[in-house]
């Protein structure tokens, strides 16, 4: 008998050779895992959806209620709104500073959602 | 391998009925692979477990560059491997194996006497040592390269090779010796 028939018959053979049968307990248990998983992800996330936003106002709440953040404040509205420039220099300025806020809220917005996003996964 | 590409593609976006799937196709092969390296029912159970989440885990980080089943069997041998390090246990596949000691075609011919022997050859390749038969089983029943299965088991090229002609060296003297047998229970 040739190497290649003998070749052959091997590989036909173990093609069929049984291999043990796993536990069924291995399906129900890997299902059952990512189940326990996926519930955890949608709790944290909705703890995320409400928490974020809650949290925002909170963190507004408590600083508009310290006294030295209220001073803070009072300045910042006092130089930016009654005082809207009327040259040219003075409205560039004036519109940078509302664009550099606009882009400090989004980037902000950005951090935390990637933040969301890592714990999530 | 296509439709194991799309079955992967649907668990990463989160389809069980997917990795289901994947699991009936492939979690007998992974259960086997575990129980020869860990060699423990519980150990291999909880490995085959580990696999298959990982997949669920990892499936959008697969790359393609290699077929599923060698990623599967890759993460399926890394993880029994873990685990026996953890017991501070060494068991499979790693020891040094030179090329030299290759059996010629003339012993493998010499050593099959194959006629309607696959029972045989299957009682004979469960007698073969751990690291053997999960070669043989990759190389002949799951149709992997040698470079295929190199990689899952993370040796060169050439181990496979010596592996796989032991194995079959092995198995024409176990099948020589059973073929013996055999005749002798036949004259009784």
């Amino acid at each position: 008998m040739k190497v290649n028939d003998s070749e052959d018959i091997l590989r036909a053979s173990v093609g069929h050779y049984e291999l043990p049968q796993p536990p069924p307990t291995i399906k129900t248990n890997v299902m059952t895992r990512i189940e326990g998983d996926q519930r955890r992800r949608q709790l944290l996330h909705r703890l995320f959806q409400l928490g974020v936003p809650f949290g925002f106002i909170a963190v507004i709440l408590l600083m508009s209620a310290w006294k030295p953040m209220q001073q803070t404040a009072a300045i910042f509205c006092e130089w930016i709104i009654p005082s809207i420039p009327t040259d040219l220099y003075g409205l560039i300025w004036y519109s940078m500073l509302w664009v550099g806020l606009g882009l400090g809220l989004f980037i902000i917005a950005l951090l935390v959602m990637s933040g969301i996003r890592f714990i999530e996964e | 391998m296509g439709e194991d590409i799309e079955i992967l593609d649907q668990i990463a976006s989160g389809r069980t009925y997917a990795l289901e799937r994947l699991m009936t196709k492939y979690q007998s092969f992974v259960y086997y692979l575990a129980l020869q390296i860990v060699g423990d029912n519980q150990d291999a159970e909880e490995v085959t477990q580990e696999v298959f989440w990982r997949v669920y885990r990892f499936a959008k980080k697969f790359r393609g560059d290699a077929k599923v089943k060698t990623w599967l069997y890759t993460i399926a041998v890394n993880e029994a491997r873990n685990r026996l390090r953890r017991k501070g246990v060494s068991r499979f596949a790693h020891e040094d194996i030179s090329e030299t000691e290759l059996p010629t075609d003339q012993d493998l011919e010499e050593g099959y006497l194959l006629e309607e022997r696959s029972a045989e050859i299957q009682s004979a390749i469960a007698k073969l040592n751990p690291t053997q038969q999960a070669v043989i089983l990759m190389y002949y029943r799951e149709e992997l390269s040698y470079q295929e299965i190199a990689d899952i088991m993370d040796v060169p090229i050439g181990t496979i090779k010596t592996h796989l002609f032991r194995g079959k060296k092995s198995l024409a003297k176990i099948l020589g010796e059973q073929s013996v047998q055999m005749k002798e229970v036949a004259v009784q």
